[in-house]
Parts: structure tokens; C-alpha cells; sequence
């Protein structure tokens, strides 16, 4: 559901964490009600938000509140980070998700997409660039075609389809990011962004 | 005296009565300038014109403005791969050098203002999803704040206001705090064709400050949504249904149900009740055929590279039509009115302001220079 947000996101097992298991996460959405602090306390230190569900208030215990968000969350200092507990019990995933973009705000997007329709984008990072791929549930062209914005720069790009064909694309750089504009394609593209050769 | 000539005569006597009305509708110099981009060139353009309608210090020195800007629509839509603001958003430069200019001129701070797509959200959210840059517009001079007005937001209560006579559609209107708390008003708009209205400019980007927790599709005629929800064809364009009930109902519920006939009165009604006193009109870089991405195959982006400012929304928006090629005089059944009823006339009525331009100054590029066809940028379409 998280892709629908196009909202990177991946599941972690609190028994199954290794030692830089918070390593570049922004936020981590604590579900049930087994997680201590301390296992969070990495993340917590090095900025990261932890957003978790009324039932999870022992996470705060001892904790100052700095304040309420606006969609009701309350929030708490907690190392370099802070821990976001909603004011009611969770029981919509994509209502959760649809939580931790608002409290992180999109200016921590990762990968933006326009006349997404109904499609949904999964970006990943390699040793050379990184890549974006996108999925068009619907099975047929959106009414307009797509661009996509990467939050990072990179000089060269392309777009690749489910039969090997690929097209170089024209990137533009914008807020920091790279943008490019994707050809019409019906369900699958894959968009690969690399450093110049 | 048979049924007809009673009529005759009675329809004679509302027009005389209604002419002092016309006639007595305010003037205010509307200024026009040539402008090919949103660089440097676009700041020294809009400051100049606010100098040529009698600089802003009048209007905003030690006031709190509200500026009402375009943001049509969701925030991932696109005209094809053309930024929202290179097509049917107001352009956040534009914003900017607006405020910028105002805050020089001793404004005591200005909210910028409009009611996101379909959301409760803050409209700084939205912007990012568009791909902005917020500090063009936050950074822009002084004290900045932003408020998504399609909801109550900060405030416990609604505010009503009312237009002149009574109202066309409704005789109240209830609105986010923002719209009442300010001393000043701007709308800060787009050039654009619109497919209900013919036109929008100044006067119909105020169809977006009615929250559409009371006005919108997921409303009902009970209480006010918590969050808004849809946009407002059920009850503005359609008639479908009543508002929330903190709204009173509109004033004639056998009415057409016509969108050409409700949503300029509803225009005409919300310029009459939150008055403009500054109209910016951005038309460097627009769109033609439609109001947004949605509006059909007509739709294409285009560069008219023309600003457009004046104190009178009417005014404004009459040498606005005039710049894109349009009579502003014009009515039901001639472009662009082929399907509407012009709603500058229905705010002339309420006392607005004037839409002939023999009695608007026009400073610097006189229309003729200016003017442009905006139906010949539309896309070709192809016909069955």
C-alpha cells in the first residue's frame, strides 16, 4: 500500500535486525505492541521518526511531549529523532502510511510521480545510480503521459519496457533532484538512473 | 392589458431599474505589460505595474493580506509534461514577486491561501508534490504563512459573508477564518479558458475559497465534514443537493441546475461578498482549450507572455477577456459565453465593478498590443 503513496518503504522483524539495520531510514512505523525503546534507540539517536499507535504508549514513557501534530498526533523528543503516537488505534494500513508522509512532509520525498494514474513506482539503489521501477496496474496508457523526479541528481538516464527495448531520456535537474519525462508505455517501465560513464 | 404586454412592460421596468445599477459599477485603472518569462525581467514588470494602478502602499502598509493563488486540481497532474505552474497553476514567482512587493511596500504579513484538492492537508504539501521550490515563495519577504482553506483549519467556527442584493445563487456564503481574518484581499490568478465559465481569471479563482466541507461532493446537508472531500459539482455545478446546513439553502431551489447558468452567479456572489483589492493575473505561461489537464483533447499549453494587474477583480478581468481575444461585453451564446452566462456582467450587477472597457484606463501595453487569440492555441481536434 505504501507504493500507492509512492512512499518507499520495506518490513524489518524486531528479532531479526542486524547492527546498521537503521542506517538512512527517516521513519519507522512501529507495529504491535512487542517493539521496546532501546531496540529503536539507533534510529531514535541518529534523527529518525518513530510513529507508533495509541496502544504503544510505553514507547513515550519518560519522554517530554514537544506538541501535536496537525493530523492529531502527539509528539515526543526522543534522542536526535522523535516518536509520533496516533491518537487512536490503528487499523488501516494505508492510513498509516498515508500518516508517516504527512509527519515526514513530502519535502522528504523520495521519488515523485506525475499522472501517475494508476500506477505505482518502486525506486532502488545500486552501486552506479539508481532505478525506478514502475508498474501500471490499470494496463493501459494514463491520459497524459508520466514524469518522474528521483531525489537525487544524476546526469543520464533511461527507460527500459518488460521486452528489452530501451530509450535514452533527456534529465532535468530540479529541486535537487532529477526529473525526467517517461515515453507512453501501457504497463511496465523500468527507469534507470546512472553517473555519466 | 394581455399577459404579454404585462410582461413586456414589466421586463422594461427591471431594466430601467437595473441601469443606475450598471452604470453606477466602480472603474479602476487596469494595467497591462508584455512579459516573455518568470526571470528578473517579471519582477521589474510587476513592480512597475503596481506603480502605474498607484503603488501598494495604499493598499497593504501595516495590513494583514490574504492572498487567495490557483491551484487547480491534484497536485500530480500534469498537462502532459508541463509543470502545473507553465499551464494552470498561478506560477510561484508570480507569488513571490507579489509578496516580495508587498512586504517592501509595509505589508504587516500576508497568508497565502487556497483549498487543496480534495484534502485537509497544508497547501505547502501540495506544492511540494508539484514540485516546487517553497522558499520562492516563503522566503519571498517578511512574515509568510500558508492555510489550506477547504476545510475549518485553525479557527472553532466558520465565517459567513454576504453579497450585495441578496445573492444569485445563495445570500450568504461561510468561508475559512482566513478570508475574514485579513484587511486586505488579493487573488492572485491564471489566464486561462474555462470550460464552464468560458474564462478564468481574478474573479473565478474565488470558486475555490467555499470549503468544500460544506459545498463540496462528500458533503451532506447535515453538519460540516471534519475533511473535505470531492470537489464541488454536486452542489455548485449541478444543484444536486443542498450544502451542510450551516449554509442557509440557495435562494431559488427551482432555479436552473445548469452549470452555465449557477457557477457564474456563484462567481458573482463570492467577488460581491469577500471584496478583491488586488487582482494579479498571470499570463506568461498558460494554458488554452480548458482550465486544467482534465478538460479535453482541445487542451494545449501556450506562452501568451502577458501580466495583467488591477485593484477591481471586474475590471481586470474584463481586459483580461479583451487581451485573450474575447469581448468582455458578450453573453450567452458568443464566445466566450457559448455556454454560460458572463459573470462579470452578473458582478456588474452586484455593483462590483464595470466591464466595458470604454470606461477602464488601461496603463502601459494598450489591448491592442497585447491582444492575443487564445482559441487559436487550442489543439486541433478531430472530428466524428
Amino acid at each position: 500500500l505504501s507504493f500507492r503513496r509512492q512512499f518507499p518503504a520495506r518490513i524489518l522483524h524486531p528479532s531479526r535486525l542486524g547492527n546498521k539495520w537503521s542506517n538512512g531510514l527517516r521513519a519507522i512505523a512501529v507495529i504491535g505492541n512487542e517493539t521496546d525503546r532501546n531496540v529503536l534507540q539507533p534510529a531514535l539517536d541518529a534523527g529518525a521518526t518513530v510513529l507508533a499507535s495509541a496502544t504503544n504508549q510505553k514507547l513515550t514513557q519518560g519522554l517530554t511531549t514537544t506538541g501535536i501534530h496537525d493530523n492529531g498526533y502527539k509528539l515526543f523528543a526522543a534522542g536526535k529523532g522523535s516518536i509520533a503516537i496516533s491518537p487512536t488505534e490503528w487499523n488501516d494500513p494505508y492510513g498509516v502510511i498515508q500518516d508517516a508522509q504527512r509527519i515526514l512532509s513530502r519535502g522528504n520525498d523520495v521519488v515523485r510521480l506525475w499522472n501517475s494514474g494508476s500506477s505505482i513506482a518502486h525506486p532502488t539503489q545500486n552501486n552506479s545510480g539508481a532505478s525506478v521501477q514502475v508498474l501500471n496496474y490499470s494496463g493501459r496508457p494514463a491520459g497524459h503521459p508520466m514524469s518522474v523526479w528521483l531525489a537525487r541528481r544524476f546526469p543520464e538516464a533511461q527507460v527500459s519496457d518488460l521486452f528489452g527495448r530501451t530509450e535514452t531520456l533527456t534529465t532535468d535537474r530540479r529541486n535537487e533532484g532529477t526529473e525526467v519525462n517517461v515515453p507512453v508505455f501501457t504497463t511496465y517501465a523500468a527507469i534507470d538512473f546512472k553517473e555519466r560513464a | 392589458m394581455t399577459r404579454r404586454e404585462w410582461m413586456a412592460q414589466t421586463a422594461a421596468v427591471a431594466a430601467i431599474s437595473a441601469t443606475p445599477a450598471l452604470a453606477a459599477a466602480p472603474s479602476a485603472p487596469v494595467a497591462v505589460a508584455r512579459c516573455r518569462s518568470y526571470g528578473p525581467e517579471m519582477v521589474t514588470t510587476l513592480n512597475k505595474m503596481f506603480d502605474q494602478i498607484g503603488g501598494l502602499e495604499r493598499i497593504v502598509k501595516g495590513k494583514t493580506v490574504a492572498m487567495k493563488v490557483n491551484l487547480t486540481g491534484s497536485a500530480n497532474y500534469r498537462l502532459g509534461y508541463t509543470p502545473a505552474e507553465l499551464a494552470h497553476w498561478t506560477h510561484p514567482r508570480v507569488i513571490g514577486a507579489t509578496i516580495h512587493a508587498m512586504h517592501r511596500a509595509g505589508a504587516k504579513r500576508v497568508r497565502v491561501l487556497e483549498s487543496a484538492w480534495s484534502t485537509a492537508e497544508p497547501i505547502e504539501e501540495g506544492m511540494l508534490e508539484a514540485g516546487w521550490d517553497l522558499s520562492e515563495i516563503t522566503s519571498a519577504g517578511g512574515r509568510v504563512e500558508m492555510e489550506n482553506t477547504n476545510w475549518l483549519g485553525s479557527d472553532k467556527r466558520y465565517h459567513r459573508f454576504r453579497p450585495a442584493n441578496g445573492g444569485h445563487l445563495f445570500r450568504e456564503y461561510w468561508l475559512n477564518h482566513s478570508y475574514s481574518d485579513c484587511d486586505v484581499f488579493v487573488s492572485v490568478a491564471k489566464l486561462k479558458e474555462h470550460v464552464t465559465t468560458g474564462v478564468t481569471m481574478s474573479m473565478k479563482n474565488l470558486f475555490g475559497i467555499t470549503p468544500c466541507t460544506i459545498y463540496g461532493d462528500g458533503a451532506t446537508t447535515d453538519e460540516p465534514l471534519i475533511l473535505p472531500k470531492g470537489g464541488r459539482g454536486t452542489v455548485f455545478h449541478a444543484g444536486k443537493r443542498q450544502p451542510a446546513k450551516i449554509s442557509p439553502v440557495e435562494n431559488d431551489p427551482q432555479s436552473s441546475r445548469e452549470a452555465g447558468y449557477r457557477v457564474p452567479r456563484a462567481v458573482a456572489d463570492l467577488v460581491s461578498a469577500r471584496p478583491v483589492h488586488l487582482a494579479v493575473i498571470d499570463g506568461i505561461a498558460t494554458m488554452a482549450g480548458g482550465e486544467g489537464p482534465w478538460c479535453g483533447p482541445q487542451i494545449a499549453q501556450t506562452n501568451p507572455g502577458v501580466l495583467i494587474v488591477g485593484t477591481n477583480p471586474v475590471c481586470t478581468d474584463a481586459v483580461g477577456a479583451a487581451v485573450m481575444g474575447f469581448d468582455p461585453m458578450a453573453d450567452r451564446g458568443t464566445a466566450p459565453f457559448e455556454t454560460s452566462d458572463n459573470m462579470m456582467r452578473l458582478a456588474e450587477e452586484h455593483g462590483v465593478g464595470t466591464r466595458d472597457l470604454r470606461r477602464i484606463e488601461v496603463l502601459g501595453t494598450p489591448i491592442a498590443k497585447a491582444r492575443f487569440s487564445m482559441r487559436s492555441f487550442r489543439a486541433p481536434v478531430a472530428r466524428a
